[in-house]
Parts: C-alpha cells; structure tokens; sequence
C-alpha cells in the first residue's frame, strides 16, 4: 500500500505548484485511499483495492481541470486573475515590462504623429469652404538650364485670369516683409499681398471689420490692411478698437480695416494682408516672376 | 453495485449534496457514500462530477471547506453547509417538491 500511495503522492505532488492545485490533489488521493480502504475492509487484496478505487474515480486530470474550471467562477472573475498575472508578471521583470512599454509606446506614438501627418496633409481638405477644389498652381519651367518651378510673372497672372476657363475662382499671393510704423517700435511685419478675391475664394469671413473687395484692387485705391488672429493677439492684445487705426508703411498711410478668424493661413502664415495693388514692388515689375495664384476648380 | 442506478438530473447534485452536509459536515468521499446510502444504492455519484460540484458550492459559498482530520486520521477537505447554503437547499427542496409533484401528476393521468 506504501508503495502506491507514493506513486499516487509523486503523481500530485509538484513542487512549487499553486496551493490550491496541491489541495485539489490531497482532496482526490484522500478519496481514493479511502475508497481503497472500503475494499480493503471487504477482504480485497491492497493492490486489488487500489486498482479499483482508482478505476472508480474515473479520470483524475479531467476531474481536477473541471474542478478548476468551477473555481474560476465567471469570466470577469477570469479576467481581472488573468489582469493581475500579467501585472504581477511585468512587475516580477520591470526590465522587461520597461522595454515592452518603451516598444509599445514609441510604437504607437509613431504612428500615430505619422497618420497626424497624413491625415492633416493628404486626407483632409483645407479648412475652407470647398476646401477639396482648392489648388495651389504652380508651372515647371527650364531656367538657366535648371527645371524648376519658377513663380509667375504678374503678366502671367493675368494671361491666367482672363484665359482659363477650368476654375470659378483664381487668386494671386506674394508674400514680403514690410516694416510697420506708428506702434512705437518700428515692426517687421510678414505680409500677404493678395488679390481682393482671396478671402471670398477661400469663403473666410472676418472676426472684425471687413477683408479685401474689388475696388482694392484698383491702382489708385488707399491702402488697407487686415490682420491676422495670431498677429491682432500677439500685438493688439485682441484690442477690438484697432478697426480704423492707420500705421506707415512703404512711406504711406495704410488704415487697418478687418481681422481674420483664428484659422490656419494658407498657403502660409502672414502677420497682414494688403491688396496687391499697395505692394510697391508688384506694381513696378508686371514681369518679375514674384506671383503664385490658388484657384478654385468647378465642381 | 448490480442494482441498476440512475443518472442524476441536471442540478439535483448539488442540491443532494447541501441536503447531506444539513446533517453534518462531511468530506468529499463520505459525501459520495452518504448519497449512496440514502438512496439506498439507485444514486452512484460519479467522482467526476462530485469534485467540480463541491468547488463550484464553495464558489458560490453555499459550503464552505476546512482541512481536518478524518475519523482513520487522514487530512481531509471537510465540507460544511453555510447560512445561504441553508437557504439555498430550501429553496431548491421546495421547487424540487412542486416539480416532482407536477411531473407524477402527469405520469398518473390515466
């Protein structure tokens, strides 16, 4: 009987196995020895006794694995054990947990600033009306030998106003620095020059005031700007009252008539806006290349 | 063990084992013996089904467990009824009542 039972505790009796599963194997020795000992007591031989007490116990491994299935309660219950191994397990290796979260997050953070990317740049549509039709042109030119995609010429610009007949809309943009007078330091003011349209094409009302309209663009018209949200906070403090003001510039009055909306500029951020009919340099060189136009597609 | 026994109805296990512990805790293997003799041999418990009852009963905590020592001095995982295993048998011995009423009822129309 000794010997049996030895098998019988050798078989169940793992080191280092949970407490529970040593006490599910005590439970079913116990019952065997037991069952042996009835035989037993009914004149079986030990070894007889054994055998069928262990053949009546049917399969042990089924038994304990069902068993642990019932201690296991409900899924919830399987969850949070399975929550805490994992937690216990990292914790028993920080090493390894470092590196797996180090991995997982600089995995993810990559992705996810490159799809911030794309999608911004390739997926969205500009942040305008009928921001899917707008289209910055450009032409590919050889130039001294070298291909390139030069800017237009004003010339060019209006060759493209009158004679295209693909788009709704076409605005001209240039961008340049001026100098600002009349705030107490003279301030250097990265300037959009566009045509009067620009804002209508691109359907952005103004925060305050009015933007650009046809008669700017007549050579003779006074000079007006409009500001940018970030430039109307950053050097007006917001002020509303700065509708009316008149600042120099280009050794003339220009009188502040409008301010955009917190919106990102396109096709780059500007301090202000004139008309291109101010810009002391357009209207004195119809055929430097210094012109890019946007237009707008028919649907 | 030439009787013919029955198989045990979904369920009627662990109601039979809370009403074998209502007399006195028990381990496992007694347990089994305990059905065995009540019905005077027609139920066989089967070990495979008696074991995952027991740890599902604890689970629910109709029983509870502790180790002690068995009347040959063997350790042995001794069950014992709770208050809501008490409640549990009750109400499980009453809807076993109507239902086996009910099923007799119908088994005796004529």
């Amino acid at each position: 009987m000794r010997a049996q039972l030895r098998t019988l505790l050798r078989r169940f009796s793992g080191r280092g196995r949970p407490v529970a599963d040593r006490d599910l194997d005590e439970e079913m020795v116990f019952h065997v020895q037991m069952e042996a000992d009835k035989y037993i007591r009914d004149g079986m031989s030990e070894a007889e006794a054994y055998r069928r007490a262990r053949l009546n116990f049917g399969a042990y491994e089924r038994a304990k694995e069902e068993c642990r299935d019932e201690r296991k309660g409900s899924q919830i219950d399987m969850l949070m054990q399975d929550l805490r191994y994992g937690l216990r397990t990292l914790l028993k290796n920080p090493g390894f947990a470092i590196a797996a979260i180090l991995t997982l997050g600089l995995g993810i953070g990559a992705n996810t600033a490159i799809f911030s990317v794309i999608n911004g740049v390739l997926l969205q549509p500009l942040p305008y009306a009928n921001g899917d039709r707008l289209v910055l042109v450009q032409q590919r030119a050889i130039i001294n030998g070298q291909e390139g995609t030069p800017q237009l010429s004003i010339k060019e610009v209006y060759d493209f106003r009158e004679q295209a007949s693909s788009f709704d809309g076409l605005v001209e943009y240039h961008t340049m620095f001026f100098v600002l007078l009349g705030r107490g330091e003279p301030e250097r003011v990265e300037t959009g020059v566009v045509s009067s349209n620009f804002f209508d094409v691109l359907g952005v009302t103004p925060l305050l005031g009015r933007t650009f309209v046809d008669v700017d663009d007549d050579l003779d018209a006074e000079a007006v700007l409009v500001l940018s949200h970030e430039y109307w906070q950053q050097s007006f403090g917001g002020d509303p009252n700065v509708i009316g003001q008149v600042f120099e510039m280009n050794t003339r009055p220009h009188t502040v008539v409008g301010v955009l909306p917190p919106i990102p500029q396109f096709p780059n951020s500007n301090d202000v806006y004139m008309s291109t009919s101010v810009c002391p340099f357009r209207a004195n060189a119809e055929r430097t290349r210094m012109a890019r136009i946007g237009v707008r597609s028919r649907t | 063990m030439t009787k013919p026994n029955v198989d045990l109805l979904q369920g009627t296990l662990d109601m039979l084992i809370l009403k074998t512990l209502q007399l006195q805790p028990n381990h496992g293997w007694g347990i089994s013996q305990r059905i065995q003799q009540m019905s005077k041999d027609v139920l066989l418990v089967n070990q495979g089904s008696l074991y995952p009852a027991l740890h599902r009963l604890e689970r629910q905590k109709w029983i509870a467990a502790e180790w002690g020592q068995s009347e040959n001095n063997r350790r042995a995982k001794f069950y014992r009824l709770t208050t809501e295993g008490r409640q549990q048998l009750e109400a499980e011995a009453t809807s076993w009542e109507r239902l086996s009423q009910a099923v007799t009822a119908i088994l005796q129309t004529t």
